[in-house]
This record gives structure tokens, C-alpha cells and sequence, in this order.
């Protein structure tokens, strides 16, 4: 498939004006430093959202790690930070330190979901995933089933028929890879049969456009990365400033407008940034810094 | 004149890190040794037993299922008791994430032991073992990718402590594997090397408060902007440590990215107006090198090359810096080119081991090249007695019949990415006799300028010619 390496910045703001974001706010696209206010509400509904681990009280050793949602305006690049809950019921953290997020989605009633593993080499390394359903004012956990002890969520997705698909692999980032089915409240996880994923390649991200295109990426042991077609098998290597992206992605998702975005940062560099990617060519366009973990869309 | 033999035999893996252990080998390690079909399967490390040209493999460290704990691109630092601590390592590749995880290697039962993990992960960290046996944790990326920007501090050895304890961020997003050394006055001095580029924190002083939930405060040390070429620079604090004076030396900068022979000399980092400027340049620009300290008080520069990762580039000669007349000389050409990847070490008898490489696309470079000075053709001093056990500011006596201008104690290496926190060259005043049958000397004035642990105690004699070292332990 030919490459677009000649895409411009004019383009790929074009590209997200589409996406029906604030047209006034585009003097500002795509510089600047972004703005970090702390935000009760709700996301706009073109908004990309982002989670990340927060700062970690300084002192002696700690249990918890803060988690932290973010919204980022793509065509501002401003961030604001929104308020969720840093416990459950019990008391109990969102987040242990001895764990991680490995991935994170919005559900249509606006809940956020995270998929929680256990980091290698702690007590708790042998626990399976859990997912976590995050509101601003409560947290609910249950632990996953269907999935192996070395295995976890590495992406998210919610269809536009309204199924939670994950994309598992090894906690290590290591294949097999499989596309599961969800259950967002029991944690219940099971085969997705309509899509299989050969075993010898490493799959790492799952997004879906609003045309029913099923888009995943595909990382060689070198870190170059393609982006797959799920529907049609095609790839085409993912490029940025003309080279190869050799780093693998954070994320990837796509708007209304079947745009595709990607969360992710030059091999050994920081922070991640966001990405608009040209599907066909899969030549990328920074738009921003976003200092996130894991990417999703608040629309749901 | 100096020489290079390569040896009959190769390194049983890429020698990423590298730490001189007191029993006189050496541990080497890769864990998945960037290549990410390793991971989960391999955790490559080994025991190279020099002097008899052998090597054994530890059972690296692994989890309560078994599987490895990857040890690719963490950071180590020895303990007061000769123990290699190290930190992070790798959890996943592309994008790269950070383990919290931390580990022993035991010299001597040659075994790895998990100890409490980090707060955080850290992919390319900095490690400084301080005066007080703790070890500063500094910068990698996490668990999720990001940079780390809060340091830890380790339990207080032997490691007996719950955990790590945590500062709050630091003001300065310090670059991966940050070539950062411990001053006399407690402090910490950031050269400005590093990998990958600064972040833009240019050369700063650190000062740590020994209660966690303080923060760092960071003074900024005036000169050139040395830091545009801080891409895997080297940096080395130059003999004997007393002077307090940094060298950071070549490195990588600029889009695109190229080398640079620029050298960079600090004054007194621990006087009242500490700074830097530009010194005698290298004559080959040169990035991925390694500056080891000899014993005869010079600085020998090797491996690394004119481009980045370029081996068509790395065969350059040896260079060496002698901080009495502030010139270069350039010394002989190794057989083997070495870039990312490499590493440089100086062993007990003067002799400096070299290793390691990983060109992209081609075979990693497991050839192994040793350097002897000039001096290892020379009539050496000898070492006839001396303790095993030496403390701050007590005198001891060292056996030997030659006269003797300086008594040195090196601390070993520890060394990846250009970057080592572990060397430094110790002057012991020499407070009594110089000829006959022995010299009396002081241990050194603080832990501060001499971390507990093991050293290489050298003497010089008036030739300028070093002895082969013997090994104590400063307590």
C-alpha cells in the first residue's frame, strides 16, 4: 500500500477539525504549551482521554499510586485533569504500586474502565487482572476470569454494537495475542471468535471507526510498527517525519469522523504525544504532548 | 607504549553492564539483551573469572512463577559489603517500560537475591550508592513509559529495611541513566551526560536531604552549554577525588545527531562558586566511549565512534588524559570496534578490559580486547602486606620496598552506557615513611568522598609507575 510521508500539519489539523471539534479554538492548534486545570465535569464529546499514575507521596515506602484522567482537546492541545476516585468503599486504593494500568476505555454511561495488572516480581504477581469501573465519586473492582496469570488487557475498545473487546498478550508485551469479549461489570473474559490474530506476531493496540474498520498494530522485534487492517489483513508501516516508527504505541483510537489517533513516543524518548495517523499511508502527525498512559475517546 | 591483545576466547553474551567484583571477576549481564524474543525466556548474566579465562552463569533473577526478571539497561551500584545492588531493568519492549524491581548479586556466592522493589519502574536508571550505604535512585522510565521523575532512596543495608523510601518530584526532568556523582559535602553533581539527551537540564548540583519528604534542591553549575552533546558522553570525576573536579568527555548531539571531541572540566564542585569550562579537546569526536581511571592518575578513553552506532567509524585509537600537564596523548588502536552498547573496565592489575558492542543489524560484538598501559611493561612496586580492613581517618601501614609518591584507592566499576558512578581515585596522605620497609597512610576523611566498600588500594612509586592493586575494605 503507497505511503502519504508528504501529509502536513495543515492536513492533519484538517483532519481533526473534521472530527467535529471547536473550530474557533483553531488559532492555537498544534503549539503552545498546554493548560492543566483540575475539572469536575464531563469531557466534550470529541475529546481524547487519557489516564496516567500520579505523584506518589513522598516518605517511606508507599502502598498507592494516585491515578489520573486527563481530556486532551486536540486541536488546543489543552489538558485539563478530571476528578475520579482514588478508593473504593472499603478503602481500599484504585491503584496498588506493586501493579500497573495496562489499559482503559470509556463506557457509554461514562464510567471509566481499567484494566489493572500486577507488576512481575511482586506478592501480588500472581493475581490475575482486575478491572476497575472509575466514576468521579466511586470505585468498583472485580477481578477478571478467562484470562491466564501471565496474561492481561493490553487494549480496550468499545464497538459500535456496544461489545467491550480487549486485546490480551503476555504481561511482558510478548505474544500470542487474542481478541477477547468483556464483560464490563463481571470481568468475565471469552474468545472473540470473529477476529483471530496469528500467533507469531505481536499485536498491540485495537481501535475501531465508526465505518466498521478494525484497526490494530503489529511490532517487530526491532520496534518498527505497522498498522493492520483487521477487516481487510492489509498493513502498511507507520511512519513519522519520514522514518520508520520503531516504538510500538501506547494507543490507538479513532473518532467519529473515522480518524485514527495515536498515543505514543520515539523509541527512548519522553513524554508520549498524540498522533493523527493517515490510515492508508500510515504517515503520523504529532499534535501534541500527552503525558498518558493509555489512550481512549470520550466519546463513547 | 602501550598495547592491545584480543583474547582467545569471547564473551558467552553482550556484556551490557558490567561490575568488577572485589573477588577480582567480573559480572556481565544482558537479561533479554535487546531483543525482545527474549523476554520471559532469558536473563543472561555471567561470572568472567579472568584469570582463569572462564565463565559461570548464575540463574539470573526471576519471579514467584519462575520467569525472569528482566535485567536489560537497569542500574548498579555496590553496598559497604562488596554487594551489587541493581535496579529496574526491563518490562516490556516497544514501547519500553521500566520494572520497579530490585536485586543482589552476592560476590560471593555468586547468586542474585530479590530485594524490596521501588516505588517505581525504571528503564535506563541512575544508581548512586551514597555515604551512608543507602543508594540514590534516580530518573528511567516507568512502568508505563513515562519518565520517572521521583527519586528513591534504598532500605539501609543490609537491605534489612521495608523498602524504598520516596522524594517528592524533582524540579528537573533528569534525563536516563544521568551520569551523576557523589561530592564531599554529601551532594550529588549531574554532569550532563546521559542517554538520549538532557531533557534540558543542563549540569546541576544535587542536595539531597536525608528525610524523604523533602525535596531536592538543584543549583545550577555556569559554563558552556556542554549539554547539547550529552548523548551518551562519558564522564569520570578526575584523580585523586579530593580535587572534586568532573570531566565530561565527547558525546552526542545535534539533529542530525553527531559526535563531538568537545571536553568539558569543572573546578571544585564543592568550593563556593563552582563552574566549568572547555578543556583540551579529544582529537577523535567520539560518542558510546568509555573513560576508565588508571592508577598512574591518568584518564584512558576508548571504544565508541565518529558517528552514531557506527561501527565503520569506532576504530579509533585510545586516548589518554593526564590532568598534571591538562593534555592528551593518543595511545594505540584497538582491533575490535565497539559501540553501543560497550564497555570499559579497569581490573586490578592495571590492565583495562574491554567488551561489548551491539551494531544495529549486525551480530552483537562478543570479542573480548584487553589494554595494558605502558606501566605493565615497567618494574613494578609491590604490595607486601597490607590490612584487608581500613577505616575513615585511621592510619594503617602498607608493606613495600619501593619508594612511593602515592597511595590511591580505586573503587571498581560499574559501568553501562558510558556511564559509571562507581570509579573514583582516592589519594591516602602518606604520613610516614616512604622507603625501607614500608609507608604509613591515613584512611580516607569521609564517606562522602569514599563510599564504604571495596577498593583497589594501589601504590605509585616515584617513576610514576602503579603497583597491581590489592583489595580492602574501607569501613
Amino acid at each position: 500500500m503507497a505511503s502519504n510521508p508528504t501529509i502536513s500539519r495543515r492536513q492533519a489539523l484538517r483532519m481533526a477539525l473534521t472530527s467535529s471539534v471547536a473550530v474557533a479554538s483553531c488559532a492555537v492548534a498544534l503549539s503552545g504549551p498546554s493548560a492543566l486545570t483540575i475539572f469536575a465535569g464531563q469531557p466534550t464529546p470529541t475529546a481524547l482521554l487519557g489516564v496516567r499514575t500520579g505523584t506518589i507521596p513522598a516518605g517511606g515506602p508507599a502502598s498507592a499510586i494516585p491515578v489520573v484522567v486527563e481530556s486532551m482537546d486536540p486541536t488546543t492541545n489543552r489538558v485539563q485533569i478530571l476528578s475520579v476516585a482514588q478508593m473504593h468503599r472499603d478503602g481500599t486504593p484504585v491503584l496498588f504500586v506493586s501493579e500497573t494500568i495496562s489499559a482503559f476505555a470509556r463506557l457509554t454511561d461514562g464510567t471509566f474502565l481499567l484494566a489493572i495488572t500486577p507488576l512481575p516480581g511482586t506478592s501480588q504477581s500472581g493475581r490475575p487482572m482486575r478491572l476497575t469501573r472509575l466514576t468521579q465519586s466511586s470505585a468498583i473492582t472485580v477481578p477478571s476470569s478467562g484470562l491466564s496469570a501471565l496474561e492481561q488487557a493490553a487494549s480496550l475498545l468499545l464497538t459500535s454494537d456496544g461489545r467491550l473487546l480487549g486485546l490480551v498478550g503476555r504481561r511482558n508485551g510478548r505474544p500470542p495475542n487474542r481478541i477477547v469479549q468483556i464483560d464490563p461489570q463481571s470481568a468475565s473474559i471469552s474468545d472473540y471468535a470473529k477476529v483471530q490474530l496469528p500467533a507469531g506476531q505481536r499485536y498491540q493496540s485495537l481501535a475501531q471507526c465508526p465505518d466498521g474498520q478494525l484497526y490494530s498494530t503489529i511490532v517487530e522485534n526491532s520496534g518498527a510498527t505497522s498498522l493492520v487492517n483487521l477487516n481487510t489483513g492489509s498493513a502498511v508501516p507507520l511512519t513519522f517525519q519520514g522514518d520508520v516508527w520503531n516504538n510500538g504505541l501506547a494507543s490507538l483510537v479513532c473518532s467519529a469522523s473515522n480518524q485514527l489517533f495515536a498515543l505514543g513516543a520515539p523509541r527512548g524518548s519522553w513524554p508520549n504525544g498524540v498522533y493523527v495517523v493517515d490510515a492508508a499511508g500510515g504517515s503520523m502527525i504529532r499534535i501534541g504532548d500527552f503525558n498518558v498512559a493509555s489512550l481512549t475517546l470520550a466519546r463513547a | 607504549m602501550g598495547s592491545w591483545q584480543v583474547l582467545p576466547y569471547s564473551a558467552p553474551l553482550l556484556p551490557i553492564n558490567v561490575a568488577l567484583l572485589h573477588t577480582g571477576k567480573l559480572l556481565i549481564f544482558a537479561g533479554s539483551g535487546n531483543d525482545p524474543s527474549n523476554v520471559g525466556t532469558t536473563n543472561d548474566n555471567a561470572v568472567w573469572d579472568l584469570r582463569a579465562g572462564t565463565f559461570s552463569h548464575p540463574r539470573g533473577p526471576v519471579d514467584s512463577t519462575g520467569t525472569p526478571l528482566d535485567l536489560f539497561c537497569a542500574g548498579q551500584s555496590f553496598l559497604p559489603d562488596g554487594t551489587l545492588l541493581v535496579t529496574g531493568g526491563t518490562l516490556q519492549y516497544s514501547p519500553l517500560y521500566g520494572l520497579p524491581n530490585a536485586y543482589a548479586f552476592s560476590p560471593s556466592t555468586e547468586t542474585w537475591t530479590n530485594i524490596a522493589s521501588m516505588n517505581g519502574g525504571r528503564w535506563y536508571p541512575t544508581q548512586v550508592t551514597l555515604a551512608s550505604g543507602r543508594v540514590f535512585a534516580l530518573s528511567g522510565l516507568g512502568t508505563t513509559g513515562s519518565l520517572n521523575i521521583q527519586p528513591e532512596l534504598s532500605p539501609v543495608p543490609p537491605l534489612s529495611g521495608s523498602g524504598w523510601d520516596i522524594f517528592p518530584p524533582t524540579d528537573s526532568p533528569f534525563p536516563m541513566y544521568a551520569h551523576m556523582f557523589l561530592l564531599n559535602n554529601g551532594n550529588l553533581f549531574f554532569s550532563g551526560a546521559s542517554y538520549g539527551g538532557t531533557n534540558g537540564v543542563a549540569q546541576r548540583i544535587l542536595s539531597v536531604p536525608a528525610d524523604a519528604t523533602q525535596p531536592i534542591i538543584e543549583t545550577s553549575v555556569p559554563g558552556p552549554p556542554v549539554d547539547l552533546y550529552s548523548d551518551q558522553a562519558a564522564s569520570v570525576f578526575l584523580p585523586p577525588a579530593q580535587l572534586q573536579r568532573v570531566m565530561i568527555v565527547g558525546g552526542g548531539g545535534g539533529s542530525p545527531e553527531m559526535p563531538t571531541n568537545r571536553v568539558a572540566i569543572t573546578s571544585n564542585l564543592t568550593g563556593s562558586s563552582p563552574a566549568y569550562s572547555l578543556g583540551p579537546s579529544l582529537t577523535y569526536a567520539r560518542m558510546h566511549h568509555s573513560a576508565v581511571i588508571l592508577p598512574d592518575r591518568t584518564i584512558f578513553v576508548c571504544n565508541g565512534s565518529g558517528m552514531p552506532e557506527d561501527v565503520t567509524t569506532s576504530m579509533l585509537p585510545a586516548e589518554i588524559y593526564n590532568p598534571a600537564s591538562n593534555s592528551w596523548t593518543i595511545a594505540e588502536t584497538p582491533s575490535v570496534p565497539r559501540v553501543y552498547h560497550s564497555n570499559a573496565v579497569l581490573l586490578p592489575d592495571g590492565r583495562v578490559a574491554t567488551m561489548g558492542g551491539n551494531p544495529p543489524g549486525l551480530p552483537h560484538e562478543l570479542r573480548l580486547e584487553i589494554y595494558s598501559p605502558s606501566y605493565m611493561t615497567h618494574k613494578r612496586p609491590v604490595i607486601q602486606s597490607a590490612p584487608n580492613n581500613i577505616g575513615y581517618n585511621l592510619p594503617f601501614m602498607i608493606g613495600t620496598t619501593s619508594n612511593i609518591k602515592w597511595v590511591s584507592l580505586i573503587r571498581p566499576s560499574a559501568t553501562t552506557h558510558s556511564m559509571d558512578t562507581e570509579q573514583r581515585l582516592v589519594d591516602l596522605p602518606i604520613t610516614g615513611k616512604r622507603n625501607g620497609a614500608s609507608v604509613s597512610v591515613s584512611g580516607p576523611a569521609s564517606g562522602y568522598l569514599a563510599p564504604p566498600g571495596w577498593y583497589m588500594l594501589f601504590l605509585t612509586d616515584n617513576t610514576g609507575t602503579p603497583s597491581i592493586a590489592v583489595w580492602v575494605l574501607l569501613s
